[in-house]
Parts: C-alpha cells; structure tokens; sequence
C-alpha cells in the first residue's frame, strides 16, 4: 500500500478514534460490566438466589393480586412475564400502567420454588449499567440511537484499522515493550486490535443494527414510504384482532405456561400480553430453540380463549432469521456460561486497544510539542485530563457505587435514581481529582483506590452474601487478580512523569 | 488529507450508504418488511466498507465526486419508485 493511502486511513482512523474514544470507552466499559447482569443480579439480591428445579410453581394467585394492587387494571396496555431459566430462578412480571402520561413499568417478582412473591429491591447496579449501556439512560430512542451511531463508528475504525495494516500476520506478534513508549503503545494497539478483529468487528456491526434499528426506520420510512411514514423493523409482525369494546379476564401466566408446554414442548422465556383485560388481547411467547442462526421460536396466542393463532418455530427466510440472531450474537447468550468469560475478557480487550489509542494520541502531541520547544499546551493538557478522569474514573466510580449499591437503603423504585447519583458523583469527583492535580499523582491515586475496592469486594461478599461465599470463590479469585494486576501497574508507573 | 476533508469524507460516505441502502429496499425481491429489515441489516456494512474503500482509494477531489454520483443516482432511482 502506498505512503499516501495509509495516510489517508490514518487521518481516518485517529480523527474517530479523537472524537469519540471517550463515550466508546464508556460504553465498551458498561457492556463489559453488563455481559454479567444475569449473574450479577443474582449476587447483588440474595433473597432472588432461590433453589430451582426445572418445574417452575403456580403463581396465578399471587400474579392475580398484583395485577389487582395496580391503580387501573382496565390501563394496563401491556404486561411482560419473564419466565424462570436455571440463571434466573424467578418469575419477573413487568406491567407498563397507564395513568395519564405514558406507561411506565411496575415489576414484581415471583420464586420459581414456591410462587410466593419476592421482596422487589428495585434496580441494581450491573441492571443499572445493561440500561446505561443500551440507552446511557436517555429516552428511546434517543439514547438508542446514539448508541448505534457509537457501534458505527466503531465498526469504522475497527475497519480501517484493520485495512492500515499491511503486514497482518508479523504485526499480530510484534511485541517490543523495552525499545521506547512509543512502540510499546504501538504494539500493543495493533496485536490486541488484529487478534480481536472478529470479535469487535461483530460486537460493532451487531450494535449498530441494534442501535439504529429506531431510526433506520425513519428513515428508511421516510424514503421510501413517504414523509413523516415509519417502517416497522419487526422480524414477526405481531397478530391483530378485532375489538368489540368489552372487557374480559386475560389468560393467566400459568396457562400460557401450560399451552406452551402442549404445543412447543418448552417452558416459555417469556410472554408478551398485548392489550390486557380487552377482548382483543393477544400473547406472543418466545421459547428457546437451537435452530441455526435462530434461538428463539414464537408462539401467538388469543389473549382471551388460549386459541393458538400462529406458531413459528422459525421464520422460513434468511434475512429475519440474520436479524433475530443479531441480539444473541452481541450478548453472546447463545453460548454457556465461558463464551460469558471470553465475551468479558474480549470487551475488557477493546477498553484497553481504546485505551491505547488515547495514550498513542497523548505521546505524539507530547513529542510534537517537544519539537517546537513547548512543554504542554491547552488541548494536550485538556485530554490528559480527561483521560484519566474517563478512563480511570468511571471504572473507580463503578467498583465503589458496588459498596453504594450494596449498603444503601432506599425503597425500590428509587434505587436506580440512587445508583445513578453514587456512579455520576464519583465520577465527578474523580475527574475533578484528575484535573486538580498533576497526572501522575491523580493516576496513581485513583488506580489505588480501584485496588483497595476490589480487595475489599470478597469482604463484601462474605459481608452481603453469607451462604453464597463458596458459590463465589472464582469471582473473589477474579476480583483479587485484578486488584494484583493494579498493584503491579502502580508499582511500575513513575513517580514523576518526565 | 486535513480533518476537515477526513469529516467531510465520513459524512458522505454516511450519507451515501444510507441512500444506497433504500436503493436495496427497491430491488430485493422479497416481502416489503424484510426489505427493510435488509436494508437497515447492510446499511452499517456499506456505511463501513465504503467510507474505508474510498477513503483508501481516491484523493478527496476524486472522492467527493464518486460520491456525488453515487448520491444523485441513488436519489434518482428513490425518485423513480417512491413518493420522495
């Protein structure tokens, strides 16, 4: 390749990497972080760590009377019931209630042992962090949107990095760490970066078909439908029945539960119930298949009767089944438990070659400026700064909202306001900390207070969990690597920066 | 290539991916739904490949008029089948 197209690819690459390495950083942080909400969750609300069998208990008494607590059962447009898996040993029920304004979710939940209601502790912190990575917790579809412009650009950069390198194979184990920073850096960025190409590229692609799939629909329907038309990008349209105006009971969890086994042969992952209490009421039940490309099969019910009206246990053409298997493929729930670990281990792979990146970006304004005779300047000082207060910050600001999280007590529709306040007010804290000293003292300081927060994290665990600790010995294992891999980092880090 | 180009090239290779994506609603012969569904599955790919094979490719002058082109055709055939 010649000098002047690598040029051209690296202006590219490095004007991308400058404008949105930050809030990629944050995000590839938060989904790392989120790859484990299942697990997580469980570890954050022990009284939700209940046994299960396989043979999930009634709970249409309990559902029943929950649906009656809600101010207007006749308002309940829509109710979402997440049926028990062997990582989620509960029932979660989510109505979205109408009074008014627009819906908002009520959730309960129920254990899969006995179907007695659990004590709701509202949001916690790795749920907190799955919404701050799908939505940064602004209204859809804002929020989602901006996500998927981020996994855009991602996928750009990871393919225009990738077409920068001319010699793939030797630089995927070019690995000089004693020669200077510089090269250190260099290597760095491009081994991790070609040996995860794959995976990122993927991770990239399946965000932004994610993300932008609100407004690719607008403007794909505006397009070609017509202004002010919206295209709905549904793989499987949900049935529609007529409405004569009356009102009739839905069908209970538990006979969706029932029909589903009759004809699927599956307890379902969940059933949707569309118009509640209304004679047109429809359930759509999704129940794991292993098909390939799909992992989900669809069953429509009559909302009312049970009747089944459509069952599709996979679509027949490619292209929905390619657009069902996008989600599985970006949470890497099609896999066990270690395509988790190496799903995590990958994410924690791109936050470090983002990483890198900044750092690379932070040496060469450094040498530049050192040409012209300047020790800084207001840019170069500016993103110093920032680097640390981002990239240091919302980690720390992370492991300590775990303490927060944990110890706080709030009534559960306030708890995700309150986790929201410790992670942004550390945060702040942090890149105020970062901007009021000199970088290298800040650095140290707040890499030093990530590794006192994941020693102390097994403490918690004995602390907050009890029972759990010897369920827990690989994450406490995990946690105090980690905090040894900081130590080393802080042993190695210069007192004063040159 | 200065920022202000690099910026410029991103923004048209954005834009033109877009309207080559509604192109493909048009020409895949399959259900309207899953035209779209196509459609919004390709458009970060050729967003990706396009903008990286230009940039690589051709000299900014050069780029910005294969863009043109490919954005008064594409909005031509859109014109051709729907109410634009």
């Amino acid at each position: 390749m010649s000098k002047q197209k690598r040029e051209r690819l690296f202006s590219l690459h490095s004007l991308l990497g400058l404008c949105v390495a930050f809030i990629l950083y944050v995000v590839c942080f938060s989904g790392t972080y989120a790859v484990f909400t299942a697990s997580l969750t469980r570890w954050e609300n022990p009284e939700i760590s209940v046994q299960y069998e396989g043979a999930p208990a009634s709970i249409d008494a309990e559902y029943e009377a929950f649906i009656d607590s809600l101010p207007d059962t006749a308002k309940i447009p829509m109710v979402i019931t997440y049926y028990p898996t062997p990582d989620m040993p509960f029932y979660k029920v989510q109505a979205l209630v109408s009074a008014g304004g627009p819906p908002k979710p009520t959730i309960a939940q129920f254990s899969a042992a006995n179907g007695e209601r659990l004590e709701a502790r509202g949001t916690s912190l790795s749920q907190w962090m799955a919404y701050f990575h799908t939505d940064l917790w602004l209204p859809y579809p804002l929020g989602r949107s901006l996500i998927g412009i981020s996994g855009l650009l991602l996928l750009l950069m990871v393919i225009s990095g990738l077409y920068m390198n001319n010699k793939l194979v030797k630089r995927s184990f070019l690995w000089r760490p004693d020669k200077s920073l510089k090269l250190l850096l260099l290597d760095s960025h491009n081994m991790l970066g070609l040996w995860g190409f794959l995976f990122h590229g993927v991770i990239a692609f399946s965000g932004a078909v994610l993300g932008l799939g609100a407004l690719s629909g607008v403007i794909f329907g505006a397009l070609v439908l017509g202004p002010g038309e919206h295209a709905h990008l549904e793989p499987l349209e949900m049935p529609q029945l007529e409405s004569h105006g009356e009102m009739v009971p839905s069908i209970t969890p538990d006979r969706v539960l029932q029909i589903s086994k009759s004809v699927s042969g599956e307890i379902p992952a969940l059933g949707i119930l569309v118009n509640n209490g209304k004679d047109n009421a429809v359930v759509r039940i999704y129940y794991e298949v292993e098909k390939p490309l799909v992992s989900y099969g669809v069953l429509d019910l009559n909302g009312v009767t049970g009747e089944v009206i459509a069952h599709n246990p996979t679509p027949q053409s490619i292209i929905p089944r390619l657009y069902i298997s996008v989600r599985p493929l970006h949470t890497g729930a099609f896999g066990g438990v270690w395509l988790k670990i190496l799903y995590g281990v990958l994410g924690a792979i791109l936050c470090l070659i983002i990483l890198s990146g900044i750092l690379m970006w932070l040496e060469r304004t450094s040498a530049t400026l050192a040409k012209v005779g300047k020790a800084s300047s207001i840019s170069f000082m500016f993103m110093e700064k920032l680097s640390v207060g981002v990239c240091v910050g919302f980690p720390v600001a992370t492991l300590l909202s775990i303490y927060v999280d944990q110890m706080m007590v709030v009534e559960a529709a306030r708890r995700a306001y309150w986790v929201g306040v410790s992670v942004f007010t550390i945060w702040g804290f942090a890149a105020l900390y970062a901007c009021a000293l000199k970088t290298h003292t800040s650095l140290r300081a707040l890499l030093g207070i990530a590794c006192i927060a994941l020693f102390g994290l097994p403490i918690l665990n004995l602390v907050g969990a009890g029972g759990f600790v010897s369920a827990s010995l690989i994450p406490n294992a995990v946690f105090i690597s980690l905090a040894g891999i900081l130590v080393f980092v802080i042993r190695k880090l210069p007192k004063t920066l040159a | 290539m200065s920022k202000v180009q690099t910026f410029f090239s991103i923004t048209l290779g954005v834009l033109a991916s877009i309207l080559l994506s509604a192109v493909l609603i048009f020409v895949l012969p399959v259900e309207q739904g899953e035209r779209f569904l196509a459609a919004s599955f390709v458009f970060p790919i050729f967003c990706a490949f396009l903008t990286v094979l230009m940039v690589r490719g051709f000299p900014f002058s050069k780029m910005a008029k294969l863009y043109a082109g490919l954005i008064v055709i594409s909005l031509i055939l859109i014109k051709l089948n729907a109410p634009l």
